[in-house]
């Protein structure tokens, strides 16, 4: 996707909402002039400031231009970025076929071999990210997309950075937190492996290996870190699992000398061609169903916001100068 | 009463709960973005729509109900007070309703706690049936947290506060963080450092300490003094109940550590009470100083030792990381002439003393170690025998890392040596 010439909104033709975050929506959009079509990320200045996520958004720009410089074929390339007063607009390939997190509730589990299939690609997509030095910081099935052949694409690199070893500001999803980030004691690459495992567990179980409404209990299990297979769990997926889902950093796979090659040569990816797979030459298990590439029905219904945007209050100089 | 006065009566009232509740409002929005959004499925849209809309009322609702029909599944078992933590998440709007699916996986898991994963599985399909069409599936997404940003500026300019404890509140103090699952980890200097950055929070009788909802800010330990503590109820009647009275010697509050979140419960005084408070800004400042005060140490020792000097930043910080804190009391031997060793020690407290035995059968001393020193290094390349003894002259503390642990996380020493000779050129 090359990168594309525009510098407002009024560029678009602003359609329909294909998914909520914290800071606004994301569209489905047309560019008027080439008549491509994007996701159009909103984020209201106001609600950034107010939470104090400003560096992440900006962190966040740069590493999506950092990496659609690549095209990687699992990450989400970013086609432009701009702003005006109430916002900021990130201009993104367009993820047609749906959210994960959906197809993965509507199956309730996968299969070995489907969860193998995405399992794979994850590590592909940690493999490359850590090559450039950028920690990830918060997979789960909600940040992953399927494309139209029904292979994974990573978006929402909110807390992605580029950390050459240790960062310390604690952030994740409660259930995905790897025991070393709760412990604040500094946590690096190997946050990455940890949440791989989690993400193994809830494909192949349906739910994630630490669970509860309260999040300080599920911390408690997760410093515990007492694990559960059900009867169906595939050997080799449950081995690697334990590898992934070991607190001790000197011992979890991903974090050591052999770094992603100690996960892409254990058994459960025996089978695996990875060559095959980052060339999208595999069958893929889930294909979406789309009638045209301007098909948004993978994506469920949203209330359409009516209200209008205020502009943000701060003291100083504007926070997004710079942006 | 006469029949027109209970109908006027009735009427009245439907009509203040008409009004209060605001209902009339509420169906013009729903009905509205009916309208504005024609969707195929209006059903599964005002549900999806209330719940994106109300994500705090819409969860209690559900959840009651969820936990209503949990119970008379029989699937509730064991423990499920859930009060020694106190950020209920559901009690901040802005969080979805995350909770819900939450709330009834949680039961299915706390059954499974107390029976086979066989159990689990079959309880789980039943637990799916009930939650599914009631809980569109959107409003089960769930969100992410992060704390405040500190950089290592505000790190290096703050002053850590030493607040005065007589000697028994910091033994109280310690003991109370030794035991405290996300506070056992911490070091001594950690947990001294922490200990002495505590400030004293005194409360009398009937004083609420936190609020349930509001957002978190201290950890407290309960010097002396009773604290009582209390969950809103769920029903539409409000009010709250106590689940728990905590005293001297407790905590709570921990999640206050970690990010900003609102509490989940409501902590009262019982009388008059002592607490001792920590809060997340200091606890982090702390915990990012004393961590890279440590590597910094650990990576400077490394660089002066020679079997490393070809190693990399990076490679330094990760054998900073594999070092384990060892304490030896005087007298103890760490390491004993002739036994093969896999273990490579550096000396960062105290002394350390080698001895050699002689062909008579006496032992001689031949080195003194002090902070710095290093030893075994070269079990981390042979299993050959130890050359000397060394014994711990004093309390001494060391950080050592054994052979395998290492070649996990930086390959054979031999490699990383071998990168500095040129290869042969033939
Ligand atoms: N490139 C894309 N193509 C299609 N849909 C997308 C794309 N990017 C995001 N979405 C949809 O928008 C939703 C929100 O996106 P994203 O997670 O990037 O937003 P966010 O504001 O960072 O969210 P959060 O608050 O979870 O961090 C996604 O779950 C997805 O449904």
């Amino acid at each position: 996707m090359a990168p594309l010439e525009c510098s407002s909104i009024a560029d678009f033709d602003v359609g329909k909402t294909l998914g909520t975050g914290s800071f606004g929506r994301v569209r489905f959009g047309t560019h008027t002039g080439t008549n491509q079509h994007f996701a159009i990320k909103m984020l209201r200045k106001r609600d950034v400031i107010k939470s104090n996520q400003v560096e992440h958004i900006k962190s966040e720009k740069k590493i999506l231009q950092t990496l659609s410089k690549d095209q990687h074929p699992f990450i989400v390339n970013m086609a432009a970025v701009f702003q005006d007063p109430c916002y900021i607009y990130m201009i993104i390939e367009v993820v047609i076929g749906g959210e994960f997190f959906s197809y993965l509730r509507n199956a309730v589990k996968f299969d070995n071999q489907t969860a193998r299939f995405y399992a794979a690609q994850v590590v592909l997509i940690f493999e490359h990210l850590h090559s450039m030095d950028i920690i990830y910081r918060d997979l789960k099935p909600e940040n992953l997309l399927l494309d139209r052949e029904g292979y994974l694409k990573i978006t929402d690199f909110g807390f992605a950075k580029i950390v050459p070893f240790k960062t310390y500001t604690l952030c994740g999803t409660p259930e995905y937190i790897a025991p070393e980030v709760l412990l604040q004691k500094g946590h690096g690459k190997g946050v990455d492996w940890w949440t791989l495992g989690i993400l193994m567990y809830e494909m192949l179980v349906g739910d994630p290996p630490f669970l509860d409404a309260d999040p300080i209990q599920i911390y408690q299990q997760v410093l515990q870190c007492k694990l559960r297979f059900t009867r169906s769990y595939d050997q080799d997926a449950k081995s690697l699992t334990k590898k992934l889902l070991t607190p001790d950093l000197t011992k979890r796979y991903g974090c050591l000398k052999r770094g992603a090659l100690d996960i892409k040569t254990s058994h459960w990816f025996d089978d695996t061609d990875w060559e095959a797979l980052l060339k999208r030459k595999l069958d893929a298990p889930i294909k979406p169903t789309l009638k045209s590439n301007t098909d948004t029905s993978n994506f469920e219904a949203y209330p359409e916001d009516v209200e209008k945007a205020v502009p943000p209050e701060f003291d100083g100089p504007d926070p997004f100068a710079d942006f | 009463m006469s029949e027109a006065n209970k109908d006027r009566d009735t009427q009245a009232e439907l009509h203040k709960y008409l009004v209060e509740k605001n209902i009339n409002e509420l169906f013009v929005s729903i009905v509205e973005a009916i309208l504005l959004n024609r969707p195929e499925n209006p059903i599964g849209f005002m549900a999806n729509y209330l719940f994106e809309k109300y994500p705090e009322k819409t969860q209690r609702i559900i959840k009651s109900q969820d936990e209503q029909k949990m119970q008379s599944l029989g699937v509730e078992c064991g423990n499920t007070e859930r009060i020694a933590s106190f950020i209920e998440s559901d009690a901040e709007s802005d969080c979805s309703s995350v909770n819900t699916r939450e709330t009834v996986l949680t039961a299915r898991r706390r059954s499974s706690d107390c029976s086979s994963a066989f159990s689990r599985e079959s309880i789980g399909v039943n637990m799916r049936q009930l939650s599914a069409p009631q809980v569109p599936v959107r409003s089960q997404r769930r969100k992410s947290v992060c704390a405040e940003k500190i950089t290592e500026d505000v790190v290096a300019d703050s002053e850590l506060k030493v607040i005065k404890k007589t000697e028994a509140e910091a033994a109280r103090i310690s003991t109370i963080l030794k035991n405290n699952l996300f506070l056992s980890h911490l070091d001594e200097h950690q947990t001294k450092t922490i200990r002495e950055a505590m400030f004293c929070v005194e409360k009398s009788d009937g004083e609420v300490i936190i609020n349930q909802g509001d957002k978190g800010d201290n950890f407290y330990c309960i010097e002396e003094g009773l604290v009582h503590v209390f969950i809103d109820s769920r029903d539409c009647k409000g009010g709250r109940n106590k689940v728990k009275t905590l005293t001297s010697g407790d905590s709570f509050g921990e999640l206050a550590l970690m990010y900003n979140a609102p509490r989940a419960a409501t902590c009262i005084a019982g009388g008059e009470v002592r607490l001792w408070a920590l809060d997340r800004v200091s606890f982090n400042v702390i915990l990012m100083k004393t961590t890279m005060d440590k590597r910094k140490r650990m990576s400077d020792f490394l660089k002066n030792i020679q079997i490393f000097s070809q190693f990399t930043e990076y490679e330094l910080l990760t054998i900073a990381d594999t070092l384990q804190d060892e304490a030896f009391n005087d007298g103890a031997v760490i390491c004993k002439q002739g036994e093969r060793g896999d273990r490579f020690y550096v000396v960062h407290q105290g002394t350390a003393v080698c001895t050699k035995s002689q062909n008579n059968g006496t032992s001689m001393e031949v080195a003194r170690l002090s902070p710095g020193s290093y030893f075994g290094e070269i079990a981390l390349l042979t299993s050959k025998p130890r050359q000397a003894t060394v014994t711990a002259a004093g309390d001494l503390k060391c950080f050592s890392v054994d052979k395998d642990t290492f070649d996990r996380c930086l390959g054979p020493l031999n490699d990383i040596l071998m990168r500095s000779i040129p290869p042969p050129l033939v």
